[in-house]
C-alpha cells in the first residue's frame, strides 16, 4: 500500500475539515480525489505530508508511519502544491535544479534529471525565464517540473490545472498519465470531474471532509443504478408506443415533450438497442437519436443531492 | 543549485534594493567627511533631487529652517498645490519628491499630537531615500535640542540645529582637541558605519530569508527530505558570509578614505568594534525576520531600526549632546555601545588594559546583545517548531 489513511479527523476550531477520512492508494494507481471546493482535499494532503497536525487518525506512507521527520519517506514523494511554490529570483532551470537538489545531492545525476523534467513539462524554450515572465499555464508546468524532477515513486498533485488554459491542461493531464506509465503512483485532486474521469484508474469522491464513495469510474456509475439516457426525435409517435417503451425491461422513466422522447434507463447493457428495436419493430419513424452515459456529476448528485459544479 | 548557492542567487537578484542603502551611506559619508576638507562638492550637484515643498505651516523658525536646509541640498521644483498637478509632475519627473508640511506641524512638534510630514515620491529612488535621511536628520537634531532645553526659543534652536547639521563633520567628538591624533573623521566614519551596517544587513537578510520563508515555499521545502536543522545551519552560514561581506565593504570604504591610518592601533580597535557590532546586527536581523512577517513591514522595520538606533545611539548627533533620557533609552541598543566605544578609542592616548577598560566593556555589552538577541530568535523559532507543523495550518 502506498498510502493508507484511517479515520483522519482534522478540526479548524469549530469547523471539521476532515471527518473520519479514509483512503487507500495502491501501487501503480492514479487515484483521483474528487470533491467540490472546501471539501477537504488540500487539508487531507497536508495531513498526509505531515505539514499539518491532525486531531485523530493514522497515516501510513509506503507502509511506514508518516511524521515530520520521516525523511526516508519524503525522499520518495514528489509534491505539486495547490499554490505555485517557486523562487521568483531563480530562473526556470535554477528552480527545478534547486528543488531537485533537496532530494538528489549529486550534481551530475541531477543535471540529467533537470533536463528530463524540462523536456517533460515542455519548458525547453523558457529555461532562462524568471517565473514572473511565465503565463499561468507555464507557471503551473514549472511547479510540476519542480515536484517530479527527482523521479519520486509517489507523486501528489493538488489541483494542478486550476486557472490553466486548455492546451496546458491537456499537456499536464497527458504528463500525469506518462508519469504513471513510467512507474509512479499518483494521487490527484481536482474539482473537475472531466479530468478525473479522463485519467484516473480509481476515484474517491469527497464531500464535507469524508470520502462518500470510491471505486473505478464504472463501479461508481453502476453503484447508483443509473444507465444511459436516450434522447430521440419521434415525430407523431402514438400514446401506445410510448407506453410500450415504458414497459420495456430496465427502463426507469420515459418523457415526451413535443417531438422529443427522453428515455432514462437503469443500469444494464444495451438499453439503447432495446429501444431501437422497439421503434423498428413497430415501424415508428425516428430522427436524430443519441444516448449519454451518466457522469460523475450524476453520481455526486445522487449521493449528496447537490451538483458538483454548484460548488465550483 | 544547492541551498547555499540559491541564497546568493536570491541576494544578487535583489542587490539594487540593498545597495541603495549602501549608496546613501556613501554619499552621506563623502558629503560630510571629504566635503569638510574642501568646499568643492560641485561634483555632486548633478545628483541633487528635484524636490517640491508644500508649506502649509507658515513661517515658523523650524519649518523655515527645514526648508532652507532641504533646498540647499536639492533642486526646487515648483508645483501647484493640487492633487492632480502633483501626480502629473511626479509622472513626468518634473519633481521626484513632494513634501507637504501640514498646518501646525512645528507648533505640535515633540508634543502628544505630533503631526507627520506627508511625502509622495517616485518609488524608492536613491533621491527619495536621500531626502528622507535629510528630513530625519533635521527633525531628530531639532528634537534633541528641544529635549535638552525645552524653553529655548525656536529661533535659537534653529540656529543651533543649522550649525550642527552643517558642521556635523567638524564636530569633534569628546572634548575636541585630544582627538587630533587620529583625525576627527575616523571615529565619525565608524560611527556612521553603524547606519550602513544596520540598514544593509537587516534589509538583505530580510529580503533573502523572506524568500526562503515564504509560506508556500516553506511548506514545499518541508515536504522534502532535507532536515530543518541542516537547512537552518546552511542559511545561518550564508547570512554570516553576507554580513562579513558588508563588514569588509565598510572597512574598504574606510580604507579608501583614510588609507593606512585605518590600520593604526585606533583603527584596528574600531574595526574590531565594527566586527562585533556587525554580528550583533546579524542577530537583530534574524529576530526581525522571525517577528515581522510582511515584506513591507520588514522594510519599514529595517528603516526604523537602523535610523532610530543611529540617532538614538549618536551616530549622527554626538552622544554628548543627547539628553539623559535619550541616552538611557539608547543604552538598550547595541548601537549606543558601539558608538561609545568608537568615541573612547578616539580619545585614547595609550593602550593598556587599564585605559581600555571602558572600551572592552562596550565590546562585551555589544557581544552580550548579540548573544541575547540571537538566543531570543532561536527560542522563538524553536517554540514555533514545537507548536507544530502549524496546527492552525495557515493557508
Ligand atoms: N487554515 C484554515 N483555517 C480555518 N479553516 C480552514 C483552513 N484551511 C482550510 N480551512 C477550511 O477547511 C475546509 C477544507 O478546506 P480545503 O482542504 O482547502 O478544501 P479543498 O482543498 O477541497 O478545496 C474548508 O471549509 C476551508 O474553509
Ligand atoms: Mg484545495
Amino acid at each position: 500500500m502506498v498510502i493508507k489513511v484511517e479515520n483522519l479527523v482534522k478540526r479548524y476550531g469549530e469547523l471539521i475539515a476532515l471527518d473520519h477520512f479514509n483512503m487507500e492508494l495502491r501501487e501503480g494507481e492514479i487515484l483521483g480525489l474528487l470533491g467540490p471546493n472546501g471539501s477537504g482535499k488540500t487539508t487531507a494532503i497536508n495531513c498526509i505530508l505531515s505539514l499539518l497536525k491532525y486531531d485523530k487518525g493514522e497515516i501510513q506512507v509506503f507502509d511506514k508511519k508518516m511524521s515530520p521527520v520521516a525523511y526516508d519517506i519524503k525522499q520518495d514523494i514528489g509534491i505539486v502544491m495547490q499554490n505555485v511554490a517557486v523562487f521568483n529570483e531563480l530562473t526556470v532551470y535554477e528552480n527545478i535544479d534547486y528543488f531537485c537538489s533537496l532530494y538528489v545531492p549529486d550534481k551530475k545525476k541531477r543535471q540529467e534529471m533537470v533536463e528530463e523534467a524540462i523536456a517533460f513539462a515542455g519548458l525547453g524554450e523558457f529555461r532562462k525565464f524568471y517565473p514572473h515572465k511565465l503565463s499561468g499555464g507555464l507557471l503551473r508546468r514549472l511547479n510540476i517540473a519542480c515536484g517530479i524532477a527527482h523521479k519520486p515513486k509517489l507523486v501528489i498533485l493538488d489541483e494542478p490545472t486550476v486557472a490553466v488554459d486548455p492546451q496546458s491542461r491537456n499537456n499536464i493531464l497527458e504528463g500525469i498519465v506518462k508519469l504513471n506509465k513510467q512507474g509512479a503512483t499518483i494521487l490527484y485532486t481536482s474539482h473537475y470531474m472531466e479530468e478525473v474521469d479522463q485519467i484516473c484508474t480509481r476515484i474517491a469522491i469527497m464531500d464535507r471532509g469524508k470520502v462518500i464513495s470510491s471505486g473505478t469510474n464504472e463501479e461508481l456509475k453502476s453503484m447508483i443504478g443509473l444507465g444511459e439516457k436516450i434522447t430521440v426525435d419521434v415525430p407523431g409517435i402514438s400514446r401506445e408506443a410510448v407506453e410500450g417503451i415504458r414497459a420495456l425491461p430496465n427502463i426507469s422513466k420515459v418523457e415526451l415533450s413535443g417531438n422529443t422522447l427522453v428515455v432514462k434507463s437503469k443500469k444494464g447493457r444495451n438499453n439503447l438497442g432495446a429501444v431501437l428495436h422497439y421503434l423498428e419493430d413497430h415501424n415508428i419513424a425516428f430522427g436524430k437519436l443519441y444516448s449519454e452515459l451518466p457522469t460523475l456529476n450524476d453520481v455526486f448528485l445522487e449521493i449528496t443531492g447537490k451538483e458538483l459544479r454548484d460548488n465550483v | 543549485m544547492k541551498v547555499f548557492s540559491a541564497y546568493f542567487k536570491v541576494l544578487r537578484k535583489n542587490i539594487v534594493g540593498i545597495a541603495i542603502y549602501m549608496l546613501v551611506f556613501l554619499v552621506v559619508v563623502i558629503f560630510s567627511t571629504l566635503g569638510n576638507q574642501s568646499d568643492e562638492t560641485t561634483g555632486f550637484e548633478e545628483t541633487k533631487t528635484a524636490l517640491t515643498i508644500i508649506n502649509e505651516d507658515g513661517d515658523h523658525a523650524m519649518t523655515a529652517g527645514l526648508i532652507a536646509y532641504l533646498q540647499e541640498h536639492s533642486v526646487s521644483a515648483e508645483v501647484k498645490n493640487d492633487r492632480e498637478m502633483i501626480q502629473d509632475a511626479l509622472f513626468f519627473r518634473v519633481t521626484e519628491y513632494v513634501l507637504r508640511i501640514p498646518e501646525g506641524f512645528s507648533e505640535n512638534f515633540g508634543r502628544d499630537g505630533e503631526l507627520s510630514l506627508e511625502k509622495t515620491a517616485i518609488g524608492q529612488s536613491f533621491g527619495s531615500v536621500y531626502v528622507d535621511s535629510m528630513v530625519n536628520r533635521y527633525l531628530n537634531t531639532w528634537r534633541v535640542y528641544q529635549e535638552l532645553a525645552g524653553d529655548m526659543a525656536p529661533d535659537k534652536i534653529q540656529e543651533y540645529v543649522k550649525e550642527d547639521i552643517e558642521k556635523e563633520a567638524a564636530v569633534s567628538l569628546g572634548s575636541g582637541d585630544t582627538s587630533e591624533n587620529h583625525g576627527y573623521s575616523m571615529s565619525y566614519y565608524f560611527n556612521m558605519a553603524a547606519y550602513s551596517t544596520l540598514s544593509v544587513i537587516i534589509i538583505g537578510v530580510c529580503i533573502v530569508m523572506g524568500s526562503f520563508y515564504q509560506k508556500d515555499l516553506k511548506r514545499r521545502i518541508q515536504c522534502s527530505p532535507i532536515r530543518t536543522t541542516k537547512m537552518n545551519v546552511i542559511l545561518a552560514g550564508a547570512n554570516l558570509i553576507f554580513a562579513f561581506a558588508v563588514f569588509a565593504l565598510n572597512i574598504l570604504v574606510g580604507f579608501v578614505i583614510f588609507g593606512r591610518k585605518i590600520f593604526s592601533t585606533a583603527g584596528i580597535f574600531m574595526c574590531l568594534n565594527l566586527f562585533i557590532f556587525t554580528i550583533a546586527t546579524l542577530s537583530i536581523s534574524m529576530l526581525v525576520v522571525l517577528v515581522v512577517k510582511s515584506k513591507a513591514a520588514q522594510n519599514a522595520a529595517a528603516n526604523t531600526i537602523s535610523l532610530g538606533m543611529c540617532f538614538l545611539g549618536g551616530a549622527f548627533v554626538p552622544q554628548f549632546l543627547l539628553g539623559d533620557s535619550i541616552k538611557l533609552l539608547a543604552s538598550f541598543t547595541p548601537a549606543y555601545w558601539y558608538i561609545k566605544a568608537n568615541n573612547e578609542i578616539d580619545l585614547l592616548e595609550t593602550y593598556t588594559l587599564d585605559t581600555m577598560q571602558g572600551i572592552l566593556t562596550c565590546y562585551a555589552v555589544e557581544a552580550g546583545f548579540a548573544v541575547a538577541i540571537f538566543s531570543l530568535a532561536l527560542f522563538i523559532s524553536k517554540q514555533r517548531a514545537m507548536a507544530g507543523y502549524s496546527s492552525q495550518g495557515k493557508q
